[in-house]
């Protein structure tokens, strides 16, 4: 499985409510069993940060589509730091 | 579909009033909170991270998220099985596989139906075909049981209930 991060921005998202009603049932962050959108930020300046855990770059951008994301960039997440933790990812 | 407390009132369910290939009601559990899953941790001491560590789970073992526990869901379908059966027949036997993996906010719905039956020394045997089916239409434990009802006018079903060696 792979991890992709994606930055962008969609229509309202910036509203908690819109953004709550975007992602509050499990099908809107689980499409299908084997992508997850794990994590969404509403960034201050409007803009969108989502990672995604999934089978294929694909699945992860026929969400961004369905949700209306007009995205920035799409890029493949390496390793990271997590609350002292230091993860490789791909 | 029935809550927890509408299947566990429910009227006897009796041999007499099961067919072949008749569904029972189901049991809906969910939608699952990392509460849910961190509850039964502690309960049965499983310290395992995948179960209650996000980060760990997501980061480290590359799991969409922080897992239900095998455990649960082998305390769920028997509680399933009881509820049909209780107060007067017997849930005896099952039998499932893990196949999907249950996430916070999946919603469960467990499910079964009438494969086969027969009476045995004043007793009923119904076999099922069960599951515990995702909002997303996968099936997540399918097996099959084996629950004993009582006949309407037959001997009751004893307690604790002692199979034959013949059933």
């Amino acid at each position: 499985m792979g991890r992709w991060i994606a930055i962008g921005t969609a229509p309202g998202w910036g509203d908690i409510a819109k953004f709550g009603a975007e992602l509050a049932e499990t099908s809107k962050w689980r499409p299908d069993p084997q992508t997850t959108i794990t994590t969404v930020f509403a960034l201050g300046d409007g803009r969108l940060l989502a990672e995604c855990h999934a089978v294929r770059q694909e699945d992860f951008e026929a969400w961004l589509r369905q949700r209306g994301w007009q995205v920035e960039s799409l890029t493949p997440i390496k390793h990271l730091a997590k609350t002292g933790s230091i993860w490789k990812v791909s | 579909m029935m809550t927890a407390d509408e299947l566990r009132k429910k009227p006897q369910l009796y041999y007499d009033d099961v067919e072949v290939g008749q569904a029972m009601p189901t049991l809906v559990i969910g939608p699952l909170t990392p509460t849910h899953l961190f509850r039964w941790s502690s309960a049965i001491e499983n310290w395992h991270r995948i179960h209650y560590d996000q980060s760990f789970a997501i980061y480290h073992d590359g799991l969409p998220n922080i897992l239900g526990q095998g455990s649960w869901k082998q305390s769920i379908m028997p509680r399933y099985l009881k509820d049909l059966c209780l107060p007067d027949g017997w849930p005896w036997k099952v039998s499932f596989q893990h196949r999907a993996m249950i996430v916070p906010g999946d919603t469960i719905t467990c499910w079964a139906t009438v494969t086969g039956k027969r009476e045995q020394e004043g007793l009923g045997y119904a076999d099922l075909e069960v599951g515990m089916r995702l909002q997303n239409g996968v099936e997540s434990c399918p097996g099959t049981a084996t629950i004993v009802l009582p006949i309407r006018g037959g001997r009751p079903v004893p307690y604790p209930f002692v199979p034959l060696k013949s059933a």
